[in-house]
């Protein structure tokens, strides 16, 4: 029977061909989104409306929904109730979007190049039983060129580090010529000069008007580097602009009054919003 | 030696054997390739485990004429494997212990449906370890046309299962049809069985699919190259083991296992950890990473 829908569902995608884009639709809208697994609520009565070419943080503590909502945007789990716009249709009918996981979800030691893993961006494009051409093997060295990793292209990715990891997922993204990047958690582990190069790829991806959606424990982070923080807990606590979000109002709504009081570090990254909302230094 | 070899080879079952053992050894080692990169061995254990109540059924009906218990064994290992797969994602318990449950039933039932016959212990040590020397011109035939069609299968959708086994998540997003890939792996490695189930029997089954493939991902860090190299060690050992049973005098299914692992332990041995040698990432990657 899982055959027979199966079957169903990808001739059913075949013949809708991939969504076409409505260029003055919102590049996502979310509307009364609401997932749940069997333990239980991940996310409830979501709303959001994403402008194009914004890079938002996506906060809130641990088990918020954080990787939920990064998951439903990708199509790649469906939502329980309400509904994904991308472009004003089904994220399941896109392949302009893409999802860079946690890195310990892949099993590095899988008999591929970094060249290897790059062109697999480009599968969605070549569709069944063609294999890459010459067009496809310039996008992934362009690729992997703009995120620096050139010379490091024919490594087995096992031998890479961490920040070159996360950094041929990107190459991989760019390969698949996505114009929604939805990254989990990319700059946990990697040491602040790999998270520097990660952000200067991201300032590329904002030239090229690509929205980037990452998930993130690190508030000074979201505060400083990004154009708007969702702050999450299982609602939506609140959206916009980390000088908006980051009140410890709001932040005891998401994280728990006790903890945020009791955490100087939190009162230190309000003040560090302060200063960034236009104090001047003359 | 030579006259010797070209002697032992002059027996027409020994070159069908030969040819038999050759290209079992071939496809084998290139389906195998995904088994082990996809963590699938106890599922290609089991599998070849539980088509044995078909082959029994077979039996009782038609006795040991091997074409209808070809066609036996692929009914049950198609349905098997689409069983399997289906039970591992709809129930609670974890997916090896769904297998091992239908695994040892579906064996146990084989067993019994057998001895019911007289003097059943012969005709169940075939199945079990193989008969290849009974291998006729239409078995041959049958292994030819279903082994090129494996492999021809798996050329077509190379890129998308090393896409489902390294990165089902990125699938999904590319918007390949997941499911369906994986099930038609399932009935590749169905078929791969019931190809195989002359040359080494049921229950060495296992060794033909993995060994060979795992020899060949101690050496490489290339997908195509690691495919290449598994079927050139699957062959060599289909060979070479027939060989050695012809002059030793051995079970032949046991000994094309035992060159193949062999093998294995050489490359083991004198190869020492080209993988564990390789710059460690700082968080353990899980075996066999699924999609949640």
């Amino acid at each position: 029977m899982a055959i027979i829908k199966e079957f169903e569902r990808t001739d059913h995608a075949i013949r809708r061909q991939h969504a076409h884009h409505h260029e003055n639709e919102p590049i996502l809208k979310i509307t009364n989104l609401t997932v749940e697994y069997q333990s239980g609520t991940a996310l409830q009565d979501l709303n959001l409306l994403i402008p194009r070419a914004a890079r938002l943080a996506v906060l809130g503590p641990n088990g918020a929904g954080k990787s939920t909502l990064l998951k439903v945007v990708a199509g790649v789990l469906t939502p329980t109730r309400g509904t994904v716009e991308v472009f004003g249709e089904e994220p399941n009918e896109h392949i302009c979007i893409a999802y860079v996981q946690q890195r310990n979800q892949v099993d590095w030691n899988f008999p591929v190049s970094v060249r290897d893993v790059v062109m697999m961006g480009r599968i969605g494009k070549l569709g069944l039983l063609r294999r890459p051409g010459r067009v496809d093997r310039n996008i992934v060295e362009r690729a992997l060129e703009v995120v620096n990793m050139a010379n490091l292209a024919s490594r087995q990715i096992s031998e890479l580090s961490g920040g070159q990891q996360q950094r041929m997922f990107i190459a991989r993204a760019l390969a698949q010529e996505a114009e929604i990047m939805l990254m989990d958690e990319p700059l946990t582990g990697l040491d602040t000069g790999a998270q520097e190069d990660i952000f200067q790829i991201l300032d590329t991806l904002r030239n090229n008007r690509v929205t980037v959606l990452v998930a993130l424990h690190d508030l000074k982070m979201a505060a400083e580097r990004f154009d708007g923080v969702i702050l999450l807990n299982h609602l939506l606590v609140a959206m916009g602009s980390p000088t908006d979000v980051f009140t410890t109002e709001k932040l005891a709504q998401a994280y728990g009054s006790q903890r945020v009081a009791a955490t100087s570090a939190w009162l230190m990254i309000d003040e560090a919003c302060c200063e960034d909302g236009g104090h001047s230094h003359d | 030696m030579i006259e010797a070899l070209i002697d032992a080879f002059s027996h027409p079952f020994m070159l069908r054997g030969l040819l038999a053992a050759g290209f079992v050894g071939v496809i084998c080692a290139v389906v195998g390739t995904f088994i082990v990169l996809r963590g699938m061995a106890f599922f290609g254990d089991a599998l070849s485990h539980t088509i044995l109540p078909g082959v029994a059924i077979g039996y009782l009906i038609s006795g040991r004429a091997s074409e209808p218990l070809f066609w036996w064994a692929m009914g049950t290992a198609v349905l098997s494997a689409l069983g399997i797969g289906a039970i591992s994602r709809a129930t609670k318990i974890k997916e090896d212990t769904a297998i091992g449950i239908i695994f040892a039933g579906m064996f146990s039932l084989g067993i019994a449906l057998i001895s019911t016959v007289k003097d059943y212990a012969l005709d169940l040590s075939h199945f079990l370890f193989g008969d290849i020397l009974a291998v006729a011109d239409k078995d041959l035939l049958m292994i030819a046309i279903f082994g090129m069609a494996i492999l021809l299968i798996i050329l077509a959708f190379y890129k998308e299962f090393v896409v489902i086994s390294f990165d089902p998540v990125l699938a999904s997003t590319l918007r390949l049809p997941n499911r369906l890939l994986e099930y038609l792996l399932l009935i590749l490695i169905a078929i791969t069985i019931v190809v195989s189930l002359q040359t080494v029997g049921v229950a060495l089954m296992v060794a033909m699919l993995v060994t060979p493939a795992a020899t060949a991902y101690l050496l490489t860090h290339r997908l195509p190259v690691m495919m290449a190299l598994a079927a050139l060690i699957g062959a060599l050992s289909g060979a070479v083991g027939l060989t050695l049973s012809y002059f030793v005098n051995i079970a032949s299914g046991a000994a094309i296992v035992l060159v193949a692992t062999t093998i294995f332990l050489v490359v083991f041995l004198t190869v020492p950890g080209r993988k564990p040698l390789t710059v460690k990432v700082s968080s353990e990657p899980p075996a066999g990473s699924k999609a949640p």
